[in-house]
């Protein structure tokens, strides 16, 4: 420690630099050992590709416009919170199976500067609809906005998956984005899917490897 | 400035072991006992001794979930203890940020030779 002249102790530059490191390998570890929540993800959005199709048989519009744009958005947000639920029941029974249950969770970030990057992305991807004169394309907003904000996500904690997660929904966007509205609303769900499958294998491959570092490095 | 901020450093944060402790803690929902074990590289004895003085501190909680017929010993800090590392963090930044314009003096001169 260095002793100013008041008599007080400072702290090392050392340990400042450590104590950032710890910081920084926790975080990191801890996003890390999240992998199967993509896998999670996926009986989900198959699910709820099955409950649209099953919907189609039912005398509504393919087409959401006028009256149905209010009711389409309460569907969907009811539909994303029962996923949700689904997603964290399977997520917890996969931790367990796997052993990861005893490696902690990320704390959430709620801070001023999460939920700015969450509506930036959100502005951005609008203005990206807007320009492109297809804002009337509600859904394929989400496969945007997701694959930006995990593009920065994957920046800030240096988890690959992260990545693979946002190119693989910003590739699903544009393939969607040149095809008729009907068929890529329903092929948007599927898709999804296929990238979290594809973004799960990649978590496993990299945990893995992360591991195996841990093990050279002891 | 720096002096009245360094006066302000919170000394049972202060202590490299438990700064490790909270610096692991700050960055997840709770931790295992061998998580914390395993990333600050303390004893056991230590890192025991240590906890009591931020649970003493009402900087940290414990609880205990039994699995079968073992129980796991879960960590997490409390508010107070979030918001002491959120300042103590901030002030240290600072310090760090002073000594990397202006190196440190050794403390006294050599007594080797």
């Amino acid at each position: 420690m260095a002793v100013t002249d008041q008599g007080d102790r400072s702290p090392e530059p050392e340990t400042v630099k450590k104590a950032l490191r710890l910081r920084r390998h926790t975080r990191r570890l801890a996003h890390l050992s999240q992998w199967p929540i993509h896998l999670s993800v996926v009986p989900p959005l198959l699910l709820v590709t099955l409950l649209f199709w099953l919907l189609r048989r039912l005398p509504i519009p393919d087409t959401v416009s006028g009256d149905w744009i209010p009711l389409f958005w309460l569907g969907i947000a009811l539909l994303i919170g029962l996923a949700a639920l689904l997603t964290r029941a399977i997520h917890r029974r996969l931790r367990r199976a796997l052993h990861l249950e005893t490696w902690p969770t990320p704390r959430p970030d709620f801070s001023l500067r999460a939920f700015a990057l969450a509506f930036g992305t959100l502005a951005f991807t609008l203005a990206v609809h807007a320009l492109l004169g297809r804002l009337d394309r509600h859904a394929l907003i989400i496969p945007f906005w997701l694959g930006s904000h995990q593009l920065i996500a994957a920046w800030e904690t240096r988890v690959e998956r992260y990545a693979v997660q946002g190119v693989g929904c910003l590739l699903v966007w544009s393939l969607l984005m040149r095809m008729p509205a009907p068929q890529a609303s329903w092929l948007l769900l599927p898709s999804l899917a296929l990238v979290e499958l594809v973004t799960a294998l990649w978590g496993r491959w990299e945990w893995h490897r992360f591991q195996r570092e841990q093990a050279d490095a002891r | 400035m720096l002096a009245k901020d360094l006066a302000r450093l919170d000394r049972l944060v202060h202590e490299p072991a438990r700064l490790a402790i909270m610096a692991v803690l700050a960055e997840v929902d709770e931790a295992e006992f061998s998580f914390l074990l395993r990333q600050t590289g303390l004893t056991k004895g230590n890192l025991v001794s240590h906890l009591r003085v931020l649970e003493e501190a009402g900087f940290i909680f414990t609880r205990k979930v039994p699995v079968g017929s073992r129980k796991r010993t879960l960590i997490s800090l409390t508010n107070l203890g979030r918001d002491t590392f959120a300042a103590y963090w901030r002030r240290m930044l600072r310090w760090s940020q002073h000594f990397a314009d202006k190196p440190p003096q050794t403390d006294a001169p050599s007594t080797d030779d």
